[in-house]
């Protein structure tokens, strides 16, 4: 299917992506593997897009003792690879569309976009996980109990973007 | 077994396939190519009371906008059908509709622009004005005083009613007969899904005023002849229909579609080539719809088991419009198949073709012969379990037997030959059927719901004997072309009417030829699919393409072998009884003189060129055009077992054991592969798939999120045993192997879950068994759960 027309921005820093958002009233796009295929049936028209999947600040994985804290586009491939994370993690995380997806979508994306049918919220609220925001205004730590609000709800406003994931 | 028949040769074809190669109606681009799309009613049942398309033609890059008044005015004719039994109501169907749309998805007008994007964003700024009507959706319920009227032309939603047999005599016979089995069944709605969703390319050449159009279809000729005849206006030798690689069919890609009608139309007007290629929602809206049948039936039995009758009623949903061969698949290919593999002397089935607001309903695999079996072996199963009688040695005790072959049925049909006591002899030995059973009654003691199910089906294949299939309402004759070409230098081109869409042809038909001449397969190729390259021909369904079109080919490569051996006792002054033709290499040789002898490249060259006996032309070159005595008969035995669990009613499939009879195989991987694929979409409506229309219309089905498609993880693999008893209808003896599969599955799946609720009471559960409909049962049923 065709998505409807958009105009497409490709910040090169978390601020710029702020800025841009603030201005143009966008939606982020990360991997894009939940976003790309509602736009194709036409059920989104932002007409907007804030390529957000480059920036090198919000990826990597760090493992201290039995703390993790994964940043929001880490993709899903890279979190089945790293060593030392939760079993649970590891296992729903492979379980996960297919390769091809894995290779490209990320927690962040994944849990901005709140699908009741996947996985990273169960396991997340399981793990009583700590979800850091940042935003035009402010920088927030929110509960996943609290994240999670509703089937493709969350916290977040429109402006926000999922950083970091603790837990 | 010979060099290449019934051997398991690797496809030709799988290469290209696998590697993404293939040549899909998608993947073509014309120079200066435009892209249409279809703009689509919303509402099941509407009166279009004005289109404005002013703010989508403002917009940059787009061409036109066409409705379907403009179409008309162009000349383009609405789409017939092609199977009219008597007194039938004809409705008109429009490609793009002009005063009502009559189900969700219905096309009412075409935009077309420079992009494909431009041209979905274009749809979006064309404003219909409706006036929404209330719409029905059932196919009995139609025709009941008060439902909204589809089409003027059809008064109580009833295009035709198609009786066959003596329905006073046998209701005198199940008055008679120690018990009757009534049964009021569903044949849930069904969405075909092909991997690959339909596509139309047209390209007028404005010069020659000639069209040629690329569709995605089972039969490239038939669209052809419909459109030049009927539709589309350009004379049939102007008109050029190619369908080059397809991805899947299951009889959704047989039918004259709209879009090979709006396509062209746009195509001449804007003298550009243009392209349009169905989304898969646009697929599930507007691809022709399977089953659908309402039922009420009544089997009498005596007490010991032998069937006396059988009436059956059917209302049969045609949905909005009559597709091309609709009326056929719940009349001749349904009603004619109610014998089943049994004698019951007294027949009777009547069905009602009814309108509804839905999408139209035609042929998907076994299309009618699925729908008799699952009827006929559901209630046999029931009268086993009314009569506490085994399921097998009931259905034994009404066998014919093979000396009573040729067999006429109360149903127009003769059965030419069969043993279906050996059928399920294998069968039963394949699937372990005593041990099953044991396995089945230690579960049963321990609390669990196991189930065995079995059935036995029949079907006529090898579309079919032009006389016969005419005389039952059918447009058209069923025959086929088949030719083969020896070039000069010994290589070949076999040109077949039948059109491959994933059946192998391009490898079973080069066995054929193969076989007979000698020439190894790399040598040989088989067109299909244009209607430039080859003389006419029907199509593929109906598991028809080996037995009649294989069969053509056949002929015409054993008269290409007997003019080669005339030019071989020429050239080698022999008499032509004398020639020995040697299959391994296709060389020629003097009986009892090896060493005289001529190469197939010698044959082959001289043929065309020179040293040629006086009286015979050049060219090596036949045509057949075989029309069959009869159909063929498949037959088969199936074995399930199943477990349920009691607490959320999602059915385990265990153990599945087919046995069946397709007459001689060629290649025994492909057969299997149809086997096993045929199997997947019997268990698919048995367990999974359901069409689902709200009653405003909506379909509610309209996607893989809400359609269930079987997966790896649903099915094992079935264990497939074979009987061969080669069918006297074609010298191939092949009898077709692509339906049967589908045909049994159903039945045997619903009988096995239905024998694993037996202990609770739980006498029959509408298919598809959904974990829901299963839990249902169990909690609704009459005996306790234990």
């Amino acid at each position: 299917m065709y998505p409807p027309q958009f105009d497409y921005y490709r910040p090169a820093s978390v601020a710029e992506a702020l800025l841009l958002q603030k201005e143009h009233d966008g939606k982020y796009l990360a991997g894009g593997h939940s976003l790309i295929p509602v736009m194709k049936l036409r059920l989104s028209d932002p007409g907007v897009l804030i390529d957000i999947g480059r920036l090198n600040d919000l990826k990597g994985i760090d493992i201290n003792g039995n703390m993790s804290s994964i940043r929001a586009l880490t993709t899903y491939a890279e979190i089945e690879k790293a060593e030392g994370l939760p079993d649970m993690v590891t296992e729903a995380v492979g379980w996960i569309g297919d390769q091809m997806v894995r290779n490209r979508g990320t927690i962040g994306g994944s849990i901005a976009h709140a699908d009741p049918a996947s996985d990273m919220p169960t396991v997340l609220t399981a793990l009583n996980a700590v979800i850091s925001t940042v935003g035009s205004d402010a920088t927030r730590r929110i509960s996943a109990d609290d994240f999670f609000t509703g089937l493709f709800e969350t916290d977040l406003s429109e402006n926000e973007i999922v950083a970091e994931i603790e837990f | 077994m010979g060099n290449y028949l019934g051997k398991s040769i690797k496809r030709v074809e799988d290469p290209r396939f696998i590697q993404g190669q293939g040549k899909y109606v998608a993947n073509l681009k014309l120079p200066n190519m435009a892209f249409a799309a279809v703009k689509r009613s919303p509402y099941a049942h509407a009166i279009i009371n004005s289109i404005d398309a002013s703010e989508a033609l403002a917009m940059d890059g787009v061409l036109a906008v066409y409705t379907g008044q403009d179409m008309v005015d162009g000349g383009i004719g609405p789409i017939p059908c092609g199977f009219t039994p008597p007194d039938i109501k004809l409705p008109p169907w429009h490609a793009l509709s002009i005063d009502k749309a009559r189900h969700v998805g219905d096309a009412v007008a075409v935009v077309v622009a420079e992009s494909p994007y431009i041209a979905y964003d274009a749809l979006d700024m064309i404003f219909v004005d409706y006036t929404e009507l209330e719409a029905v959706v059932d196919a009995k319920k139609a025709t009941e005083a008060g439902a909204p009227q589809v089409h003027d032309e059809t008064p109580n939603n009833t295009s035709f009613h198609w009786p066959l047999g003596d329905s006073d005599a046998v209701k005198a016979a199940l008055e008679a007969s120690d018990h009757v089995v009534e049964l009021d069944l569903i044949n849930q709605r069904l969405i075909p899904n092909a991997m690959e969703p339909r596509a139309c390319i047209a390209d007028w050449n404005d010069a020659m005023e000639e069209m040629t159009v690329w569709t995605s279809s089972q039969n490239p000729h038939v669209i052809r002849l419909l459109m030049s005849a009927f539709t589309l206006g350009i004379p049939e030798n102007k008109l050029r229909v190619i369908s080059p690689d397809v991805g899947g069919g299951f009889g959704s890609k047989i039918f004259h579609y709209p879009e090979e009608l709006i396509v062209p139309f746009c195509a001449k007007n804007l003298k550009r080539p243009i392209k349009w290629v169905a989304s898969r929602s646009e697929s599930f809206l507007t691809d022709a719809h399977g089953r659908d049948h309402v039922t009420t039936a009544q089997l009498g039995v005596n007490s010991d088991g032998t069937f006396t009758a059988f009436h059956v009623q059917t209302w049969a949903n045609m949905g909005a419009y009559l597709s091309a061969f609709a009326p056929m698949i719940p009349t001749a290919l349904y009603i004619t198949l109610f014998a089943g593999l049994y004698k019951t002397p007294l027949i009777f089935g009547e069905a009602w073709g009814t309108m509804t607001n839905t999408t139209q309903v035609d042929a998907y695999r076994g299309a009618g012969r699925p729908e008799a079996s699952y009827l006929l072996e559901r209630i046999i199963d029931i009268a086993a379990r009314d009569l506490n009688m085994d399921p097998i040695e009931l259905r034994r005790k009404n066998f014919i037997k093979p000396d009573e072959f040729p067999y006429q049925t109360p149903v127009a049909l003769v059965y030419d030959s069969g043993d279906y006591d050996q059928l399920f002899d294998k069968a039963m030995e394949v699937a372990g059927y005593d041990e099953m059973k044991a396995d089945r009654d230690a579960a049963r003691a321990d609390g669990r719901l196991v189930g065995i199910g079995v059935s036995g089906c029949i079907e006529a294949s090898g579309a079919g004997p032009s006389k016969v299939v005419t005389s039952l309402g059918a447009a058209v004759g069923l025959w086929e072309h088949g030719s083969v070409r020896v070039h000069p230098t010994g290589k070949i081109s076999v040109m077949t009417g039948t059109h491959t869409h994933g059946q192998g042809h391009e490898t079973t038909f080069a066995q054929i030829v193969a076989e007979e001449l000698g020439v190894p397969i790399e040598d040989i190729e088989i067109i299909h699919g244009d209607t430039a390259k080859t003389p006419f021909g029907l199509g593929t369904y109906a598991s028809r393409s080996a037995a009649v079109g294989g069969s053509a080919i056949l002929k015409s490569a054993i008269k290409v072998k007997e003019k080669m051996k005339a030019i071989a006792a020429y050239q080698l002054e022999a008499a032509v009884e004398d020639i020995v033709y040697n299959t391994d290499d296709g060389s020629m040789h003097v009986k009892g003189s090896p060493d005289t002898s001529k190469s197939f490249f010698e044959i082959s060259f001289s043929a065309l060129t020179h040293n040629m006996p006086d009286d015979m032309e050049p060219g090596l070159e036949e045509h057949t055009f075989f029309d069959p005595p009869n159909f063929t008969f498949p037959n088969s035995a199936h074995i399930a077992m199943v477990e349920v669990d009691r607490d959320t009613g999602a059915v385990t499939l265990l153990k599945y054991a087919a046995v069946d009879d397709v007459g001689n195989v060629i290649n025994p991987m492909i057969v299997e592969g149809q086997l096993q694929g045929g199997i997947a979409q019997g268990v698919g409506q048995a367990l999974l798939e359901q069409g689902v229309y709200d009653e405003n219309g909506q379909l509610l089905t309209g996607s893989f999120l809400d359609y269930a498609m079987p997966r790896a993880d649903d099915l094992p693999m079935s264990d497939l045993g074979r009987i061969v008893v080669p069918s006297p209808s074609n010298p191939l003896g092949v009898k077709g192997a692509g339906e049967m599969g589908t045909i049994a599955g159903t039945p045997t799946v619903a009988n096995a879950v239905m024998d694993a609720l037996q202990p609770m009471g739980v006498r029959h559960v509408e298919i598809p068994h959904t974990p829901l409909a299963i839990y249902n049962a169990i909690k609704d049923a009459p005996l306790a759960a234990d």
